[in-house]
């Protein structure tokens, strides 16, 4: 057995998916080490949000399995090949561990910041009312909001609400955090808060998987870089070889739109 | 000019105490009823939703007059020796348990999906989701209609002088019968059934401020 330390954080493993007739996930497979940051990009439809949303079992996989530093993720697959579904419990538990910042933010609209933040360290992990406080303060502050403890999310600006949606999923003191498009709702002067926060979180060494348009961003940020293209991996690599030299006709027809050199 | 009103208040007064009774009864433990099974129905998988629907299908798709005469002449015959005021009690609840029912199922389900979402990446179970994200946001949303329905169904409880329960209705048709001052009776009477449910208005406004946040 290996130890959690040279084990990846994240192993995906011949991954399927459907939605109905249609073939979302079509057998991916990747690995992310702990403290790397990997930038999704591709068209859309193509099965970034789904492949993210696997990783937490907001979606679940038909086929193939996920492990978090190991452990497997809504699935244990037996000897004989068949599955069982981890209890509701277990995949609580291990949702602790992955955090996830949402487009459309998804702040909880009747508590104020404050709240939203603390709420799932109090509720869910037991963690002391005051010290969860104290730890939302120093969350907000990180973030650049600390004055906002006490508004509504609707008094906040998009920006702001992202910056709030990730503190609050900081909260937990996740292992791994997910992003998916957390920029595309934003309006453009307000793009640059949020990737600033996330930036920041790179260069702590969090491990994130960010799926993203902002190919620059992602060029910046990133330590590996895949495309993906109807639910399989096309490309992957050092994201300035894999944006600059692109190998594959869809790549670079895709590429294409953003038509700038990446540096 | 009042004065048949006046001397026949003390018996309309009567009478509107057994309305209450109803109305907190029947109504109250419908609506209890109906908030459990609404939630219970919008949150449980399996055959629960199915059941649930069936109930509310068949319990509104019948006139609660139809239900009190059922409740009235039925039970009994049923071996179930019920007295008339429990017969009539059962059906005002079973009634009122349906509509409550949609109401709450309904604002269960206009919970965005995505707030679930939320909750679910955050670590939280089912209960605590339901507790903290999806409760809060379900109660503003059901406050004003449920307030509707409440009033709708206290005004409902009138048909239980039909099976010969005595209420407020039942009283007030005996004094009319009695003096013939149908007029300042029944102008009574609509007072008296207004004061019953303006406090419910007055309650509704605030738990609605109570609850609502800025959106
Ligand atoms: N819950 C669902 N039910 C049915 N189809 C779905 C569902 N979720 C996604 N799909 C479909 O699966 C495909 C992949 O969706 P997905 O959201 O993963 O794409 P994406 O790469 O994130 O695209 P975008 O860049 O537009 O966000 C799309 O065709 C989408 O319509
Ligand atoms: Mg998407």
């Amino acid at each position: 057995m290996n130890t959690s330390a040279d084990m990846p954080m994240i192993r995906v493993r011949e991954v399927y998916k459907s939605f109905g007739d249609l073939k979302v996930l079509d057998g991916m497979s990747f690995d992310v080490s702990r403290g790397e940051v990997l930038a999704i990009i591709g068209p859309s439809g193509s099965g970034k949000s789904t492949m993210l949303r696997c990783l937490n079992f907001l979606e679940e996989h038909d086929a193939g399995e996920i492990f978090i530093e190991g452990e497997p993720l809504g699935y244990r697959v037996l000897d004989d090949g068949s599955r069982v579904r981890e209890s509701e419990a277990v995949i609580a538990r291990m949702r602790c561990d992955v955090g996830m910042v949402f487009q459309s933010f998804n702040l909880f609209p009747h508590r104020n910041v404050r709240q939203n933040i603390t709420m799932a360290p109090v509720s869910v992990k037991g963690v002391d009312k005051a010290e969860a406080n104290d730890r939302a303060e120093a969350l907000l502050e990180k973030v650049g909001l600390a004055e906002k403890a006490d508004e509504y999310p609707s008094r906040l600006s998009g920006g702001q609400q992202q910056r709030v949606a990730i503190a609050r999923a900081l909260a937990m003191e996740p292992k791994v955090m997910l992003f998916d498009e957390v920029t595309s709702a934003l309006d453009p002067e307000l793009v640059g808060e949020v990737l600033t926060v996330m930036q920041q979180l790179a260069e702590e060494g969090m491990t994130m998987v960010i799926v993203t348009h902002e190919m620059q961003f992602a060029h910046d940020v990133s330590d590996r870089l895949m495309f993906i293209d109807r639910g399989k991996v096309l490309e992957e690599g050092n994201p300035a070889e894999v944006l600059n030299m692109p190998k594959s006709a869809r790549l670079k027809d895709f590429l294409h739109r953003f038509s700038a050199s990446f540096s | 000019m009042f004065d048949v009103l006046g001397a026949n208040l003390p018996y309309l007064m009567k009478g509107a105490q057994q309305t209450l009774w109803l109305a907190i009864v029947g109504v109250g433990l419908g609506t209890l009823l109906g908030l459990v099974l609404g939630v219970t129905g919008a949150m449980v998988g399996g055959v629960v939703p199915a059941i649930v629907t069936t109930y509310v299908f068949v319990i509104r798709g019948i006139p609660v007059l139809v239900w009190m005469f059922l409740a009235y002449y039925m039970l009994p015959q049923l071996g179930l020796m019920v007295g008339d005021m429990t017969a009539v009690i059962g059906a005002l609840i079973l009634y009122t348990g349906a509509f409550v029912t949609e109401i709450a199922r309904g604002a269960v389900m206009a919970v965005p999906k995505h707030q679930t979402e939320a909750a679910k990446a955050l670590g939280m179970r089912k209960l605590t989701m339901l507790r903290l994200v999806i409760l809060p946001q379900a109660t503003s949303l059901s406050i004003p209609p449920l307030l509707n329905n409440s009033v709708m169904m206290i005004k409902a409880t009138s048909y239980v002088s039909v099976v010969g329960v005595w209420e407020l209705t039942y009283a007030a048709r005996e004094v009319v019968e009695r003096t013939l001052a149908a007029f300042q009776i029944f102008l009574g009477v609509m007072l008296i059934y207004f004061l019953i449910c303006y406090p419910l208005t007055l309650a509704a406004r605030y738990l609605e401020k109570r609850f609502s946040y800025e959106h």
